[in-house]
């Protein structure tokens, strides 16, 4: 599992995953998304779901998570380029209005 | 005439074999319980919420009956010493009874009563109604999940209400002995000091322990296996399983304390 | 490893299976295709139960009987066990919830033992959970306090809390009144279809067997009596098989059949699991 955290000139955090994000990666992704965010707090979070091979339940919930992480309003947190397996995931979890599909643009 | 005999011989064929076959289940549920302890979940606060339900909510019960025990000794005792004229040594037939039989044994019996019928229909319950199937659907060992924390606690517990156990016992023994009868209270009191012993304390707890694995073990199986013989999963057999553990306990319990009796004298 | 032949997940070759002396299972043998709905069906006493409890490993299995994905499941030492378990989901005839704990603890049980999640992930998987089979306001509840189809369905989803390939279930419409039953299959087949499940359904209800199964497996008095696609068992001209799926419109006949031979013999029953 590979993560990419950046941040944006205005402080948002841009969150790019890769690989599997499932029971077994989420605790440590997890754990160092929370320390990065409390060396450098940030108010928005955007993730980038493009290289996500596998995702299950812990996957999303984790992705639930995140938006508490940040403050939690809709507009703060988003969930890019959901590939169709990922897609399928979160509407199971009846979340897929969060997220966007291919093209990155916002939600709102 | 030849049938009947037939009948007979092998009805006490099938008999053997069934407690031969029982006993042997019995100690492998004993070795994967004690197994279990050593091996995944983590059961910390399993151990705390049975120590709970073994041991303090059996305090009161405990404690009466020690109380109630104490104070009969202390009539009985007073009785049969001053017919040989020396209820000075009142404290010490008292502290003895009780910290080397009585104490370990009652407490023993009590907590059968209370908390072994329990927790063998608990777990009875959980085997009809499938859950300890579904435990190991998840890959969750039963053994370690819901019998290896009931053996821990029934140790730690144990010990602590036999202790307790004797602690009121000899309060009771003094409130009839002293207050009641006319002891005196120095010689009550020393003579239990001058007479007991560091190995009186280690052979009750030592009983202590044994009863505790004991009960335990038998409780514990007995429910676990509720039904299984006759493979019928129904709430009739969590009830005999129930009462079938509560008297091989106990019996369990008695001839266990005379062989350890005579093995430690 | 690879699935050996075209997509079955789990292949069972002559099967058998005894009670004591008694032979509940007999020369039984099926593959279950990996991502479709397999039905075993049969009347109540007719080994489908026996069967489910083979396959979850519940009930030993004599070698080279069972497969899955090609490895023999009576060869399978404890760790192998343990992860074909974790791969697994059941769900039980009436739940078996643990009922000294809530129905948002018994989600979390598995995810608490098997995983290093982080507690607050967890009690977010659980409300997802609940959510997907319904229950949203009852992770508080304890068992004890849902009615039967509630039950079940807590139970489902602690079968799926850890996103299983392969779901068990058992009896799914049993004890429920149709429209609940009905809902609860809708539900099974919602989730297969998200989430690519393997499905094995053991059940004696003919209408839900037909609602859901891509495959149906007909068990009689311990053996298969018709196996093949829900439309080809439903056209069969075998008498037995005709029989059994016209049941109803003859069970007067077969229940005297049934009555007077338990007056004759006294009725005497053998225990089965359940």
């Amino acid at each position: 599992m590979e993560m990419r955290m950046d941040w944006d000139a205005d402080g948002a955090l841009r969150l790019a995953l890769q690989g599997r994000l499932d029971l077994e990666t989420v605790p440590d992704i997890r754990k160092r998304v929370l320390k990065a965010l409390k060396k450098k707090p940030s108010a928005q979070v955007a993730v980038d779901l493009s290289g996500i091979e596998r995702m299950d339940t812990a996957g999303v919930a984790f992705l639930v998570e995140l938006r508490n992480l940040v403050g939690g309003k809709a507009g703060d947190w988003r969930l890019e380029k959901a590939s169709g397996a990922v897609m399928k995931m979160l509407e199971l979890a009846r979340l897929d209005v969060l997220a966007d599909a291919g093209a990155d643009h916002g939600r709102d | 005439m030849e049938g009947l005999l037939l009948d007979v011989l092998s009805g006490l064929g099938r008999w053997t074999l069934g407690h031969v076959r029982g006993t042997g289940r019995a100690g492998i549920f004993l070795m994967h319980g004690v197994r279990g302890v050593f091996r995944k979940p983590k059961k910390f606060r399993a151990i705390l919420g049975h120590v709970h339900f073994i041991g303090t909510k059996s305090f009161f019960v405990i404690g009466f009956t020690a109380a109630f025990t104490g104070m009969v000794l202390g009539l009985q005792g007073y009785y049969t010493l001053s017919k040989f004229g020396s209820e000075g040594l009142l404290g010490a037939a008292v502290a003895l009874s009780l910290i080397r039989e009585l104490g370990p044994v009652l407490s023993a019996l009590m907590v059968t009563g209370r908390a072994g019928s329990a927790i063998c229909a608990e777990i009875g319950i959980m085997r009809i109604e499938e859950q300890i199937d579904a435990l190991e659907c998840m890959a969750i060992d039963p053994h370690a999940y819901l019998i290896a924390p009931r053996f821990v606690a029934s140790l730690v517990a144990m010990p602590l209400l036999t202790a307790f156990f004797d602690v009121v016992g000899i309060a009771g023994g003094y409130l009839v002995g002293v207050s009641l009868l006319g002891v005196n209270p120095g010689a009550y009191l020393d003579g239990m000091q001058k007479s007991v012993e560091w190995l009186d304390v280690y052979m009750g707890l030592v009983k202590s322990f044994i009863f505790a694995m004991l009960f335990i073990w038998i409780c514990t199986y007995k429910g676990y296996f509720a039904g299984v013989d006759r493979g019928s999963f129904g709430p009739e057999d969590v009830g005999r399983a129930t009462t079938d553990a509560v008297v091989v306990s106990s019996v369990a319990i008695l001839v266990s304390d005379y062989v350890v009796t005579s093995l430690l004298l | 490893m690879a699935e050996t032949e075209a997509g079955a997940i789990i292949q069972v070759k002559s099967l058998n299976s005894f009670y004591g002396q008694r032979r509940v299972l007999q020369d039984i043998s099926f593959e279950v295709p990996a991502g479709k709905v397999t039905v075993i069906m049969g009347v109540s006493g007719c080994g489908k139960s026996t069967l489910l409890r083979h396959l979850i490993g519940l009930k030993p299995t004599d070698p080279g009987q069972i497969f899955v994905e090609g490895r023999d499941l009576a060869g399978f030492d404890a760790r192998q066990m343990e992860a074909f378990r974790k791969r697994i989901g059941v769900l039980f005839q009436a739940g078996a919830l643990f009922n000294s704990m809530s129905v948002r603890d018994n989600i979390a049980v598995p995810l608490r033992v098997h995983t290093r999640l982080a507690e607050p992930t967890i009690s977010i998987m659980v409300r997802i959970k609940l959510h997907q089979v319904g229950l949203t306001r009852f992770g508080d509840y304890m068992p004890s306090q849902l009615s039967g189809g509630m039950r079940k369905r807590a139970g489902l989803a602690r079968a799926l809390a850890m996103d299983p390939e392969m779901l068990f279930v058992d009896e799914p419409s049993s004890g429920l009144d149709p429209i609940t039953a009905a809902g609860l299959d809708d539900l099974i087949l919602e989730l297969r279809e998200a989430m690519g499940m393997t499905l094995i359904v053991v059940t004696h209800e003919l209408e839900s067997a037909f609602r859901i199964a891509d495959q149906l497996i007909v068990l009689d008095q311990g053996r298969v009596l018709a196996a093949g696609m829900p439309e080809s068992i439903r056209e069969s001209r075998d008498e037995r098989v005709v029989q059994f799926l016209t049941r109803r419109a003859d069970e007067r006949t077969r229940d005297q059949e049934g009555y007077l031979s338990d007056l004759l013999t006294g009725g005497r029953k053998v225990g089965v699991h359940p």
